[in-house]
Parts: structure tokens; C-alpha cells; sequence
């Protein structure tokens, strides 16, 4: 069904429409994107009183932050409260890991999906909103879907997910006229609570999204196939890599990355001057900082099988070094082995969780 | 295991080179004789390309 726009404003409808889950108590409490003052950034904001949804921005084309970790610093144990969080696919299948993993609990959380067809990077979204008239979100988006897909993150240019799955309610504009309504898929008793939402589903939706899958399953095909050629051997990965000065900041971003002490900060690689000068009379010569490709080897060990691609550990990179590109292409060699997709299937134990007599063998 | 095997087999790095094997204190012959397989197996494998790299 969809929502008619007021006025034939955007915002103005979804700020109503999130208004209304807290006045109507369908949620005590909502976790949602917001423009912050002039709408030039946006961050996820945590709203009690419906009067500070102002500039909701679900739609708006920039990830800065993954809401999964977000969501799990809030249900570090029970907040009390039932809350909403209006999220993008990679949010949410990030946000089904870390339950999976303990790192984040889903009892009193309702998940609201929102439709994404890819981010820009941080500073790409400032030059769009340093225009006069800010961000045009239904010109944006029909860009993209006409194949105008040069300035996505390179993570959003290859994701077959588009629609959220496993949430309680989606919102969305693929395949609707976004000068006339918004997508809403939600149970009926909340639509008949809120008194909202007509219609079929629009004719268009289904085909468009299915195309919009096929496509991005295509390129990433077409991307795993490069990488299989561009990291055959640890010198290749050492050429990649060489670059990294160890700032930890894909590790940061990471929204799968949930240790409170990550090993690389404790004094096990806080290595005597004597062991530098062993190390370096061995081989004739060591590069300094020593062992960033160590520390890419070991996230990819601790956790590539949850990896859900994102690709925010390339975008923080300072060095625009290929992290995502690494993760994408083992993580899909390590997740074959098990059988397992990450952030899909609620149920699927992931394989760190379970113990089986008999190791697999890699193929 | 499986993970770590399937990430260095990507970088081209054969099954051999790392392995795992739980064996108790009491058994002494079933110790020799995995260390002295694996010696023998990785003489034929040459040495490690690890080796004369800068990093690792």
C-alpha cells in the first residue's frame, strides 16, 4: 500500500508518518535518520517527543555511520522501552549478525525498513547538498535507477539488497511517484492504528526491484571474477596493502568488528626493540609500521564469515585502501564453505557458533 | 581452521603449511611422528614465501 503525500512534500509526510508510530504508541520510542540543522549531514537520532522529528531523512543517499552498532549500544540489556529503528538493508543484516553474535538483542526492537538503492560517499554527499535547494531526493534517486550509478560507493554499486528483509514494517520509493506517495508495507493492525496507507502494492514495484537485483548481482559477479585475478598471492596483497598505516579505522567502522579490546591494541604486538632487530637481520629488511598485513590477515580471520558488505571499512580508510574489496572477495570463499549468508536468515547459526566433530574442508 | 585455510589458500598458500592437531601429554609416538611428517612434507614444499618478505 502507499501513503499519499502531504502537501506534495516528502519530508513533511514521513515526518508525520514517524510521528504518529510514537504519538499512536506503536513504538515508545524511534531510532532515525535526521538532517541536522541546514541538511548539509544527517546522523541517527534517538526521539522521545514527536515534535523533534523535524527533518526526518530516511531516503537521503549517505551511510554515515552503520545503525547496527547504534542499535547495539542500546540494547546492551533491556532499555525499558520498545523501540523503532528505521534502517537500510546492510543496517539491518549488519544489526542480525551482531544478534546472532550476542553483541545486540532484538526483543524490544521493531525493525523499520527503508529502501536503498546506494549511499555516496561523506564528502561526494556534501558537494550534493551545497547546492541552493539542498538534496532532491526523487531526482537523486531516479538518477540512479536510470543507471546514473558512477558516484556510489563502490559496496552499493554491486548490493542485491534493496529491500530490507525481516522487519516489521518497510517504507520505501522504488517503483512508486515519489511526487505523490511513499511505499508502505506494514501489518494491518498498525495500519489501522495509525489510520494510514491505501492501496495495492504499485504495479511497477516488484519488476523494478527484481531488475535493480539482477543487475547488481551481475556486477558483482563481474567484480568477484577482477579480484580473483588481483589478489592470487600474498605479494599481491602486500603491494595492496602496503599502504596502511595501521589507524584501525576500518576496524572502527566495522559494524561486525564488536570486540571491547581488539588484540592488535594489546601488548601481544607491543613487540621489545630486540624482536624489531631479529625480525629485520632475518629477512635483510622489514617494512615499519610491521605486521599491517597481520592485522588485515587476522580481521579477515575473526570475522569475514559475518561480513555483510557494507563497505564502510573502505570508506573510512584514509589511504583508499581495497579493504572492501578484500573482505567481499574472501568473504565469499569462506561463506561458500559453510553454506552461509550473513544477515539474511534469523535462524542460520553462524559458523564461530557452532561445533561440528569433523572440520570442512576448504574447497 | 577452515576459515584461516580458506583465506591462505586464496593467497596461494597450500594446506600443509599450517595445521592443528590436539594430542595428549601420553602420547609421546603418535607427537614424533606428526612433527616428523610435517618436517618431511615441508622440506618438499621448499621454504616459506614468508620468508624473504618485508611484512609477516
Amino acid at each position: 500500500m502507499t501513503i499519499p503525500l502531504k502537501d506534495g512534500n516528502l519530508v513533511e509526510t514521513l515526518n508525520g508518518f514517524f510521528q504518529q508510530l510514537l504519538e499512536k504508541n506503536v513504538v515508545d520510542a524511534l531510532i532515525l535518520p535526521q538532517a541536522i540543522l541546514s541538511g548539509k549531514s544527517y546522523a541517527h537520532t534517538l526521539v522521545k517527543d514527536p515534535s523533534q522529528i523535524k527533518n526526518s531523512a530516511p531516503f537521503l543517499p549517505v551511510l554515515m555511520v552503520n545503525g547496527a552498532k547504534v542499535v547495539s549500544s542500546l540494547t546492551r540489556w533491556d532499555p525499558g522501552q520498545n523501540i523503532g529503528v528505521v534502517l537500510r538493508a546492510c543496517e539491518i543484516r549488519a544489526l542480525i549478525e551482531l544478534a546472532k553474535l550476542k553483541q545486540a538483542n532484538l526483543d524490544r526492537i521493531v525493525l523499520i525498513g527503508v529502501d536503498c538503492v546506494g549511499t555516496v560517499e561523506a564528502a561526494e554527499f556534501e558537494k550534493m547538498a551545497a547546492g541552493d535547494d539542498g538534496i532532491k531526493v526523487d531526482e537523486y534517486i531516479s538518477g540512479i535507477l536510470s543507471g546514473n550509478t558512477a558516484n556510489l560507493r563502490k559496496a552499493c554499486q554491486m548490493c542485491p539488497y534493496p529491500i530490507p528483509e525481516n522487519t516489521a514494517m518497510n517504507i520505501g520509493f522504488i517503483g512508486v511517484d515519489l511526487n505523490q506517495e511513499v511505499y508502505l508495507r506494514a501489518a494491518d493492525e498498525v495500519t489501522k492504528q495509525l489510520g494510514i496507507g491505501e492501496g495495492d502494492e504499485p504495479a511497477k514495484r516488484e519488476q523494478i526491484v527484481s531488475k535493480i537485483i539482477e543487475d547488481k548481482k551481475k556486477k558483482r559477479e563481474e567484480f568477484l571474477a577482477e579480484l580473483k585475478e588481483k589478489f592470487k598471492s600474498v605479494p599481491d596483497l602486500l603491494n595492496e596493502f602496503a599502504r596502511c598505516k595501521r589507524c584501525f579505522n576500518c576496524r572502527q567502522e566495522c559494524p561486525i568488528c564488536y570486540c571491547k579490546e581488539c588484540i592488535f591494541l594489546t601488548n601481544i604486538f607491543e613487540h621489545k626493540p630486540e624482536q624489531y632487530m631479529k625480525w629485520a637481520e632475518r629477512k635483510g629488511a622489514i617494512k615499519l609500521p610491521y605486521e599491517t598485513l597481520l592485522f588485515h590477515l587476522t580481521r579477515l580471520n575473526h570475522m569475514v564469515f559475518s561480513c555483510i558488505e557494507c563497505g564502510l571499512c573502505s570508506s573510512a580508510c584514509p589511504n583508499d585502501l581495497p579493504v572492501y574489496d578484500l573482505f567481499l572477495y574472501m568473504g565469499k570463499d569462506v561463506q561458500d564453505v559453510f553454506d552461509y549468508i550473513p544477515g539474511v536468515n534469523i535462524e542460520d547459526e553462524p559458523p564461530v557458533c557452532t561445533f561440528k566433530e569433523e572440520e570442512l574442508e576448504s574447497r | 581452521m577452515t576459515i584461516l585455510k580458506t583465506i591462505l589458500n586464496d593467497l596461494g598458500i597450500p594446506d600443509g603449511r599450517v595445521r592443528l592437531k590436539w594430542i595428549s601429554a601420553s602420547e609421546g609416538r603418535e607427537f614424533a611422528s606428526t612433527i616428523t611428517n610435517m618436517v618431511d612434507e615441508l622440506k618438499q614444499l621448499g621454504p616459506s614465501p614468508f620468508k624473504t618478505m618485508w611484512e609477516i
